[in-house]
């Protein structure tokens, strides 16, 4: 390794994207993104994708640095184009497993892909039998540190969200409907935006489902109320 | 290696049925050698109230110090023996006052009450109170007291299970941590008297 | 012929240029105006630690390994409630391992093929004594870059006694009776030191033999307390049972949520 080559590496990002949650319910999985990519706290690119489709049965959203995204899409579609050629669908769980394996090399060389990426999915467990097929929500941070879950809020929504839809989730488990699932997103969306700056108002929610696949949120927009921010002075 | 590590030493102290018990190591070192086997952390204030001293021994020996003068300022003015939960206001305020240039030890206060409750609570170098109904450890054999305690200590021990109780945790503290050892020293305190046992441990 | 001088000047002004990108370069990496602390602390961090603990005993025909089930993130944060810490490797070895979470599935990933390839070679399972040496030579591969893990493995030994090896994280390795690692270690070895190692009993007393039950009940009770003082670890206990001659049993416990 060059002295220099540092320079040259994602130390620190540079377009970034925050939040991204996601949540299981009975058949699938949604997953909700802002549309927005900022330039430190500037809103920078607005009406950008945040997620992204990989086949019928993954869809990858991403928090972190955009370019280091961009160059992650590559490898995956050439991912996916191997399996093609061998006629396999690459899974969600599979591609989570590269993906991490993926992240923690970069990581190795000292050169991190400076995201927290969200696999989302639908694991088919036998081939065209959407009956067995389970939902799957795979995490992983930029130092390749992967794990499962039902419920996810990652970047700032770590520390103001999961808890909140951990709560949700509690209450009705597995049994969660698709509604339900996107009405506790939409909620989650704003508390993000009341509390963290460089979340926006516009997002989408996209979903993994058994039957219908991946199905692209459309961009979709929210208000929230702020008739308490007159109240709210700060005190300083 | 940390200021507060300096010189070794672990205090601990335990609450009971109308007892409390107040236990330290007796090894002072310089880092990584041994210099005294036999100082007590723990000094008496009255009959029924201790003070543990751990951190860095020089300046918890001038805390001390300022403690009994304190003190007996109190008793003189007030003309009554003083409360722990009085002692520890005081040490605790005398800390702060050195909030910018504290001194290097966390002060721990046992004691009985008039009433002769029990009264146990630990500070850190800047004077912050705590005082749970269970037990306290600090020093540098601190989270290996922390452990054991939470699985020895019992609601309303009499003074012969919290003497066992309060031996057993620094026994197997001293086990692990290098800093403490060459035995321990332990006060138990009841209403009408204080039991003063000299434990061997590991003596090394 | 002395008079031209056009190729001389364009290779001066070209190597002007390499050595201003040169000089750019190594200013860059190496700012002139930050102490090497700075810099230093500017680096980028490769480790992050996700806490929770991790704890084995072993006994005469038995070891049990422990672990919560908590991930955190920078000891305040919950990822997940359902971390897995412990792999079980073969029906006679089980892997614990806490600390950088990263690392901890790299060293997983590592073993499982090890022992695979150990597989398809000799057509039998791996014994633990092997796979111990195994892991420590592993991490000692990493010495320079090392893995940031407190390892345990544990399991039944080629004579169906129960075994456990404590690990730091550049290999070295200690065959012991039990041990702990992770973020609650210092509150759980002393008191499995008490009440299994019976060091603050005197000599001449005598020492009952650990029974399974008993190193369950132990296990718990250590949980239990660690959990209760130590943010970073609780949710559930992850516990896995290995008896010689018996199948592996995994359970999960409760353990406090906050």
């Amino acid at each position: 390794m060059n002295a220099h080559d540092e320079v040259q590496r994602t130390l620190n990002p540079t377009c970034t994207g925050t939040s991204v949650i996601a949540l299981q319910y009975k058949t699938g999985v949604v997953v909700l993104t802002d549309r927005v990519v900022s330039y430190g706290k500037m809103a920078r690119y607005k009406n950008v994708s945040r997620q992204y489709k990989v086949n019928d049965n993954v869809l990858i959203a991403f928090g972190g640095d955009h370019a280091d995204f961009h160059w992650l899409q590559n490898v995956i579609e050439r991912q996916v184009l191997l399996w093609k050629r061998f006629d396999q669908d690459i899974g969600p769980k599979a591609l989570h497993g590269y993906l991490t394996s993926l992240l923690y090399a970069k990581r190795c060389k000292m050169n991190p892909v400076w995201n927290t990426l969200v696999v989302a999915g639908v694991e088919e467990e036998e081939k065209n039998n959407k009956e067995t097929s389970t939902p799957f929500i795979g995490v992983i941070t930029q130092k390749g540190c992967a794990y499962q879950v039902k419920h996810i809020a990652t970047g700032l929504g770590a520390f103001l969200l999961n808890q909140a839809v951990e709560d949700e989730w509690r209450k009705k488990g597995e049994d969660l409907s698709r509604e339900e699932a996107e009405a506790v997103l939409r909620k989650s969306l704003e508390l993000t935006l009341y509390h963290d700056c460089v979340a926006d108002n516009e997002f989408e929610i996209g979903r993994v489902d058994a039957t219908e696949g991946v199905v692209l949120g459309k961009e979709e927009k929210i208000i929230g109320d702020w008739s308490i921010a007159e109240t709210n002075c700060q005190y300083e | 290696m940390s200021i507060m590590s300096y010189t070794g030493g672990t205090v601990v102290a335990m609450a009971g049925d109308e007892c409390v018990c107040i236990a330290s190591d007796l090894r002072i070192g310089e880092q990584m050698t041994t210099i005294a086997t036999d100082q007590k952390k723990v000094h008496k204030v009255t009959d029924k109230v201790y003070v543990g001293l751990a951190g860095f021994q020089s300046d918890a020996r001038t805390v001390l110090e300022k403690i009994m003068f304190r003190k007996n300022l109190y008793e003189l003015r007030e003309n009554r023996n003083i409360k722990p939960q009085v002692l520890s206001e005081m040490i605790s305020n005398l800390a702060y006052q050195h909030r910018f240039g504290s001194y290097f030890t966390e002060p721990l206060v046992a004691g009985l009450d008039d009433t002769n409750k029990p009264y146990i609570c630990c500070m850190d170098t800047i004077g912050c109170v705590s005082a749970p109904r269970d037990f306290v450890a600090v020093g540098t054999g601190q989270e290996y007291l922390l452990g054991v305690c939470e699985n020895f200590w019992r609601e309303n021990m009499k003074p012969d299970e919290l003497f066992e109780a309060t031996a057993q945790s620094i026994l197997s503290c001293l086990e692990r941590d290098a800093a403490s050892g060459w035995g321990a020293v332990v006060y138990t305190i009841t209403k009408d008297k204080v039991n003063v046992s000299t434990i061997k441990a590991r003596m090394d | 012929m002395t008079s031209f001088t056009g190729i001389t000047a364009v290779a001066n002004a070209t190597n002007e240029m390499a050595m201003f990108k040169q000089a750019m370069k190594e200013v860059a990496a190496h700012p002139e105006w930050m102490s090497s602390r700075q810099i230093e602390r500017q680096r980028w961090n490769p480790y992050s630690m996700e806490g929770g603990s991790t704890c084995a005993i072993s006994g005469e025909n038995f070891a049990i390994v422990a672990s919560d089930t908590r991930m955190t993130q920078n000891d305040i944060n919950i990822l997940t409630r359902d971390a897995e810490k412990i792999q079980i490797l073969n029906d006679n070895i089980i892997l614990t391992t806490s600390g950088f979470y990263g690392d901890v599935l790299q060293l997983k990933k590592v073993l499982q093929s090890r022992l695979h390839k150990y597989r398809f070679d000799y057509r039998s399972d791996m014994s633990v004594d092997l796979c111990a040496e195994l892991l420590s030579r592993n991490l000692y591969y990493r010495r320079f870059f090392p893995y940031y893990t407190g390892a345990i493995l544990a399991g039944i030994d080629e004579h169906g006694k129960g075994a456990v090896f404590s690990y730091d994280p550049i290999g070295c390795i200690e065959r012991l009776g039990y041990s702990a690692s992770g973020a609650a270690e210092p509150m759980i070895i002393p008191f499995l030191d008490c009440q299994i190692g019976h060091v603050t009993l005197s000599e001449g007393y005598e020492r009952p033999e650990l029974t399974l039950d008993r190193a369950i009940s132990l296990m718990k009770d250590s949980f239990r307390g660690a959990a209760e003082r130590e943010i970073s670890t609780g949710d559930k206990i992850h516990l896995v049972i290995a008896e010689a001659g018996k199948p592996v049993v995994v359970k999960f416990l409760p353990l406090r949520e906050d």
